[in-house]
């Protein structure tokens, strides 16, 4: 699943695998599974920074844009520019 | 989406409009404004559009008309992108308006830009609604020295345009639309302004074909035919600025067809009559035209003319003198060596001598003069053709042409009045006040006797009246102008069309739309149809697939076959219908810009109107702030 860098299963990975991971009495696999959620919340962090970037600088500058705002579009909004 | 709500603020003087600027403690405000002031005052409306605390504009319409005379449309007309033309290698001296400003009671207002929705209120009743009854009057003054309080009366304007920006980009984000999404043709957001061009021969011609290159044609236009524009959708009289000239080169079209030797002049001559030209929007029709006659589309090619005539403005009988003014094109008739300057001076004399003997004197204007807008320019602009437009102004429209594309240009404008009491059938044939009709009658009198010289008819032109009585004349100025739904018209039209006419009392609009064609140019074609064709005794299958008629030979084609549906018999309700022979023809006038797909061309018009869902309003009392969502 990984390796498809996959934001949401990343996500849930975290969200399911915490109390596992961190919370739980210690066993032989935790220190694996720890690992996994740490990574799995770093690459969701990677995702939500770029994410939250991209859809910022795409709302405010598509009108500027002209021509390629409108072809990155899947539907363009009526009345506004 | 949601229309664009404010709280209602009258605006009768200039100092009421610093509350809604200022001083209002309810921002925004729904302006409604007498129309004095939306005529008077320019500023006024660009103070309303810089500021946001105006969410909304309902004009009063003021009854009568204002005496300074109104015009929202620009100074110069026609003069974007040098679609006329002058520009700076032809006439640079007369380009923009440098030489003569047309149309000096321009404000240009319908040219700017306005993000908030504006409203006509023609009824008094409904503005009385506003002010007096439970609303303005009862809620939203001040009392007792401070501010109105909730609840406030407020109003509702619901003009949502899904078109943004310009054409360039509504038309890019149409072809987006159709060609990538799921349901294409439910986004297209706006819409090329079309319509079509009327046009007729007076001896009739293939219509498939191309003409011989040495068959000449003489043609005649209307500018300012069958389209008008105001600021406001949809109620657009332009009574002085279309009607009349039309009417005029309707009654010549009709008189030309009755000289005994029509059939036999050396050249032909064909009436025109252009659509979304001038005034409107870029020359959207003569563009089109001259488009299609460069591209071999069009029967007729631009080498094929002879010369052109174009009826302006020609309402006479309003000024002061009977004077038409004959406007020709200082750059062609300057330049020696090119044929035209020669002809232009023939043109120029054969029009001044067929005014002898009619009321109307012909004087031509200074020759250093450039011409006023009209669609001659699309034609000079594709090949130097000798060509004048009779027009009533000299040099500016001024007082004659005050209404220019607004919504005063009405029946009362050009003071057409009826006695009471008259039916509707007496009222179509009442020739009304002599001066205009018969004034409109001379200049087709005039303009029929120069086509058939220009034509090289030898015989005598004294014989040719157009519409000696006056009956023809009238009866289109008041189908025209004041009842569309008359008996004269109901019965030469098709069947299928009655819709046409209307159903009310309502005069018709002539507003350019997007749907081809308009109500008046099917009406243009009928009436043409009907004074210059001939009635021919084919059966109604016979009249819908003339090449099985019998007798019929290759003739056929030369000549477009309609079955109206005739007057109502006496006493009964079935009509008598009938098929006419004539040689009206329709042809789409859609800018070359969007057959070329060059949205943003600078050489044709690009004008696109965008779709809209809703228009409507609604007034209503708010509670509070906290309960506006």
């Amino acid at each position: 699943g990984g390796f498809a860098l996959l934001p949401f299963l990343w996500l849930v990975n975290v969200l399911w695998f915490c109390r596992e991971a961190f919370l739980a009495p210690a066993y032989t696999e935790q220190p694996q599974i720890k690992s996994y959620v740490q990574r799995s919340a770093v690459g969701l962090l990677f995702w939500v920074v770029v994410l939250t970037t991209w859809v910022t600088i795409f709302q405010t500058h598509r009108a500027r844009w002209g021509e390629l705002g409108d072809y990155l579009s899947f539907t363009i909004p009526l009345g506004i520019p | 989406m949601n229309g664009d709500t404010g709280v209602i603020h009258v605006v009768e003087k200039d100092q009421d409009l610093n509350w809604v600027l200022a001083d209002g403690p309810h921002p925004p405000y729904m302006v409604l404004l007498e129309g004095e002031l939306f005529t008077r005052c320019r500023e006024l409306m660009l103070r309303l559009k810089g500021t946001s605390r105006v969410s909304g504009l309902a004009v009063a319409i003021s009854k009568p008309s204002p005496p300074r005379g109104f015009s929202p449309g620009l100074q110069c007309p026609n003069d974007g992108f040098g679609t006329g033309v002058y520009d700076s290698d032809y006439g640079p001296q007369y380009a923009h308006c440098n030489w003569t400003v047309w149309n000096p009671l321009g404000n240009g207002l319908s040219y700017e830009d306005f993000h908030f929705p504006i409203f006509l209120l023609e009824d008094a009743n409904e503005t009385q609604v506003i002010k007096q009854v439970q609303c303005y009057q009862d809620h939203n003054l001040p009392r007792n020295g401070s501010g109105p309080e909730y609840p406030l009366c407020a109003m509702q304007l619901f003009a949502h345009m899904h078109a943004v920006t310009n054409t360039v980009t509504c038309m890019r984000r149409n072809s987006i639309q159709s060609t990538f999404s799921l349901s294409p043709g439910v986004e297209v957001v706006c819409d090329p302004l079309s319509d079509s061009n009327v046009w007729s021969t007076l001896k009739p011609i293939n219509a498939s074909r191309k003409m011989d290159p040495a068959d000449e044609v003489v043609i005649v236009a209307t500018r300012v035919q069958i389209d008008s524009h105001s600021f406001f959708w949809n109620v657009a009289p332009g009574a002085e600025s279309a009607v009349s000239s039309f009417v005029a080169h309707l009654a010549a079209a009709e008189a030309l067809h009755k000289v005994p030797d029509a059939l036999t002049l050396p050249r032909n001559i064909m009436f025109t009559f252009f659509q979304g030209v001038q005034e409107t929007f870029d020359y959207i029709g003569s563009s089109r035209m001259v488009y299609d006659m460069e591209r071999n589309k069009f029967p007729v090619r631009l080498e094929n003319i002879h010369s052109f005539l174009e009826l302006s403005q020609v309402q006479v009988a309003l000024r002061n003198s009977s004077a038409l003014w004959v406007h020709t094109d200082p750059v062609s008739g300057r330049n020696e060596s090119v044929r035209p300057q020669v002809q232009v001076r023939a043109l120029v004399e054969t029009l001044l001598n067929s005014s002898l003997g009619v009321n109307v004197t012909l004087q031509e204007v200074s020759q250093s003069q450039p011409l006023p807008p009209s669609s001659f320019q699309r034609f000079l602009r594709a090949r130097p053709i000798p060509g004048a437009v009779l027009a009533d102004h000299r040099a500016a429209f001024q007082n004659r042409y005050r209404y220019y594309q607004s919504v005063y240009d009405t029946a009362e404008n050009i003071l057409m009045r009826y006695p009471e009491g008259l039916s509707p059938e007496e009222t179509l044939d009442y020739v009304t006040d002599t001066a205009q009709v018969q004034s409109l009658a001379e200049v087709a009198t005039v303009v029929a006797r120069a086509l058939y010289q220009l034509a090289g008819g030898t015989g005598n032109t004294s014989a040719i009246q157009a519409d000696p009585r006056t009956v023809q004349v009238s009866r289109m100025l008041y189908g025209f102008l004041i009842k569309t739904n008359n008996s004269w018209f109901q019965s030469i039209i098709k069947q299928d069309l009655k819709g046409l006419l209307g159903t009310g009392d309502e005069p018709p609009q002539h507003y350019i739309a997007v749907s081809y064609p308009v109500n008046t140019t099917q009406l243009v074609q009928f009436v043409l149809a009907n004074l210059t064709g001939t009635v021919v005794n084919f059966t109604k299958e016979e009249c819908l697939n003339p090449e099985r008629a019998p007798g019929a030979d290759k003739e056929v084609q030369m000549y477009d076959y309609t079955w109206v549906q005739g007057s109502r018999e006496p006493n009964s309700t079935s009509r008598v219908p009938f098929c006419v022979q004539s040689t009206v023809h329709l042809t789409k006038a859609l800018s070359p810009a969007f057959e070329l797909k060059e949205w943003g061309s600078t050489e044709y018009s690009t004008w696109t109107e965008s779709r809209w869902k809703d228009i409507r309003a609604r007034i209503f009392l708010v509670a509070s702030k906290e309960l506006e969502v």
